[in-house]
């Protein structure tokens, strides 16, 4: 049989994966990625020092979600289509492997192309002197391709190994916020997701005394350099390993009788397809990890952090409430809706049960599970704070940011239920809302926080200062706002259109 | 006169279904026929609501169907349209469990479904373990949850071994007779149809070209593949 050229394989690559949706994910990336460095005042004779501090910081969660976002994409389209038995038969496994890894690269290549253009255009903008840094630019643009290929191998594998996408987006994301964090303890390469920190080109060092960031380029890290390679060619290798598995995409089910005791059960409807689902596990350890790593980070900066109840909040919440709460409650939406878009569900449910009862226990379900995550992160910040010996009482505005944090949370689960009904993939309500959420946080910053969910859930939980005011009245409001227009939308799209099944 | 349970009238979807008229009489097994892609899946997903028709009327247990009472009509239905869905994480019972929670049914009418389709032993395994034709079953256990008067079901034996297809045929033919549950089974297998229906309706083209009793057909003297044939247009690209 005649084998397939790897043009050719490239070519169907971005045919089965619809250009136009990661070109839209790659503008959305890089506008981020644009507004963040062009955001604020630069400082008079380190202009480019701190754009290029600031690039690593933003990147490894961009280029993180989007390279996983797109590796989840990629393999979840032959999961759902059942190709695995079919395309082994085309081409070889190798050169399967290789045109997706080839669809991540020229995804990675745009994004630093593009990203090189920006920086270009800011030096003319801000008419920074001082010679253009083009060696930085090189590192920056080297580390960003090694670090994005490191994370879309990784998903690849994950993707492979768990058909169900909730598992390998939890990972990538639980990883993401575990990468960041360790960034600011220390600036070895700990987890693939940290690599693009430890290849930096610019240290920052604070300053105490005078209370300044004083900025300096950095010497080739050579050490930085080989551990990038180690995980670039071990997650090659064992994503390759997996693909040329000939078992690979054959879902496994252990062949187990489970007992059951009789045929009732007190359960919603919707929470018994969550029965085996591994809901809890992100859920459970994303805020464990967000609050273990803020615990030593309040600990170890006591120089700077005052020992008090607002000071640790800013530190175990600061990136749960920032960046990965509002993606955590999207996974979460994401697999509800994918238990329907798979197969003919949707035929079942429509025909058993009204559009609007269908809409509504998906949303209770989904915001219930997530309140729940919200008060579990109050728990571990209460008692973590007691274990520690922090004394006084909490904050009243921490109650009532909790309260307002859960209407945020519930008008989050309506939008994001909205987004996971009209779009079949897994991957992309998750992207957007993580994408999303980075935009809410500069509308935050620039004070318009009711502009979206994500900034609403921002302001609300109050991760950089617990004790500033909040307008609950106003919050109340707005989420039911948002609350009404998602689920309007959403029911309005049921009720229109056709009924799609094993999309 | 017979009793019409279905009934649609001039039903239209754009390239898919045009004009469509057909009549199902009650407590009998109705023959849905057609070649692959004649529009009989697009049809039956217009009379359950799952797509909205561009026009024309349907009418269930005698009165027109409306968004307001479509699902009080569907809670007297079941149906399986398409290949059998359900939850592979989950084993039979609790998919079971998940239907008659939204249908409102009680959970003492799942054991006597599953039991029925001869599944009540194999209750406790993951949906992903079953064969096809334990899915097919499970899918038609689940559409007569709720004691339907009328069962669609879309080519149900699709994937089946022939022991698979007599069981199946064994069961839609019991249905009228012990339970006076009326069924349209769609199908592009003469054979299959032949064995187990009263009644007919040719569609191909979106077009409905016959519909009537098979008896008629037969007393004609020739073979139901022999007028499906022709009517399709079928013998000439043979």
């Amino acid at each position: 049989m005649k084998q397939i050229s790897l043009n050719k394989s490239i070519s169907i690559e971005f045919t089965k994966n619809k250009f136009l949706i990661s070109a839209s994910l790659l503008f959305i990336v890089t506008g981020l990625n644009y507004f963040y460095i062009s955001y604020g005042d630069l400082p008079k004779g380190q202009e480019w020092q701190m754009i290029f501090s600031s690039i690593p910081f933003l990147n490894t969660m961009l280029i993180s979600i989007m390279m996983s976002v797109l590796a989840s994409r990629c393999i979840d389209i032959e999961n759902k289509g059942n190709m695995w038995n079919t395309l082994p038969t085309l081409e070889s496994r190798k050169k399967l492997f290789s045109s997706k890894l080839l669809f991540g690269l020229i995804h990675i290549a745009l994004f630093c192309f593009i990203q090189t253009i920006m920086i270009l255009y800011l030096g003319i903008k801000f008419m920074i002197g001082g010679g253009f840094p083009i060696f930085a630019l090189l590192q920056t643009e080297f580390a960003e391709i090694i670090f994005g290929m490191i994370i879309f191998q990784l998903q690849c594998l994950l993707s492979l190994k768990f058909r169900n996408q909730f598992v390998a987006l939890s990972i990538a994301f639980g990883g993401t916020l575990a990468g960041l964090f360790i960034a600011f303890v220390s600036k070895s390469a700990l987890t693939p997701w940290s690599v693009l920190f430890s290849l930096s080109t610019v240290t920052m060092d604070y300053d105490s005394a005078t209370r300044n960031m004083l900025l300096s380029w950095n010497a080739i890290d050579i050490k930085a350099i080989f551990i990038s390679f180690l995980y670039f060619f071990v997650t090659y290798k064992l994503s390759l390993s997996v693909f040329n598995n000939p078992e690979t995409g054959n879902f496994k089910i252990a062949h187990v009788n489970r007992k059951s005791k009789n045929a009732y059960t007190i359960l919603p409807a919707e929470l018994i397809k969550m029965k085996r689902n591994p809901v809890w596990i992100p859920f459970a350890l994303i805020p464990l990890i967000s609050a273990g790593i803020g615990i030593i980070n309040f600990l170890s900066n006591q120089g700077v952090l005052s020992f008090d109840w607002a000071s640790l909040w800013t530190q175990e919440s600061l990136f749960l409430g920032l960046f990965f709460l509002s993606p955590l409650i999207a996974i979460l939406a994401s697999l509800d809706f994918r238990m329907e878009h798979l197969g003919t569900n949707w035929n079942i449910m429509l025909t058993s049960s009204s559009r609007f009862k269908v809409l509504k226990d998906k949303w209770l379900t989904v915001a219930i599970i997530s309140t729940v995550c919200m008060l579990w992160i109050a728990f571990i910040y209460i008692v973590s704070g007691k274990l520690i010996g922090i004394t006084g009482s909490i904050p009243k505005e921490f109650y009532l940011r909790i309260l307002a944090s859960i209407l945020c949370i519930i008008a989050v689960s309506s939008f994001q239920c909205m987004l996971s009904l009209i779009i079949p993939s897994f991957a992309i309500p998750v992207g957007l809302s993580f994408l999303g959420n980075i935009l809410g946080l500069l509308l935050t910053v620039k004070g318009f926080f009711y502009a979206t969910p994500f900034s609403m859930l921002i302001y609300s939980m109050g991760s950089t200062n617990i004790t500033g005011e909040i307008n609950l009245p106003v919050v109340i409001i707005t989420c039911l706002l948002y609350i009404l227009i998602s689920f309007a939308i959403g029911l309005l799209y049921l009720n229109r259109t056709d009924i799609k099944t094993g999309r | 006169m017979t009793e019409t349970i279905l009934e649609t009238k001039n039903l239209s979807k754009k390239n898919r279904v045009h004009d469509l008229s057909m009549s199902v009489p009650k407590s009998c097994v109705y023959g849905f026929l057609g070649p692959n892609g004649a529009g009989k899946s697009t049809t039956l997903k217009m009379i359950l609501g799952l797509i909205k028709k561009d026009s024309g009327e349907i009418k269930l247990f005698g009165k027109k169907v409306s968004n307001k009472n479509l699902l009080n009509l569907l809670h007297q239905t079941g149906s399986l349209i398409e290949n059998p869905g359900g939850y592979p994480h989950l084993t039979g019972l609790e998919n079971m469990q998940i239907i008659a929670k939204l249908k409102g049914v009680k959970e003492t009418e799942i054991e006597k479904a599953l039991k029925t389709v001869r599944l009540y032993e194999q209750r406790d395994k993951k949906l992903a373990a079953y064969s096809l034709g334990m899915k097919q079953r499970l899918g038609i256990a689940m559409a007569l949850l709720g004691d339907p008067k009328l069962l669609i079901l879309d080519e149900p034996t699709n994937g089946l071994d022939p022991a698979g297809i007599m069981e199946i045929r064994k069961l839609i033919t019991s249905l009228p007779k012990e339970r006076d549950i009326t069924v349209i089974i769609s199908s592009h297998l003469l054979n299959e149809i032949e064995q187990m229906a009263d009644y007919v309706g040719i569609i191909n083209h979106g077009q409905m070209l016959y519909q009537g009793k098979l008896s008629n057909l037969e007393s004609s003297g020739q073979s139901l593949e022999q007028i499906f044939l022709k009517l399709t247009g079928e013998k000439e690209s043979l």
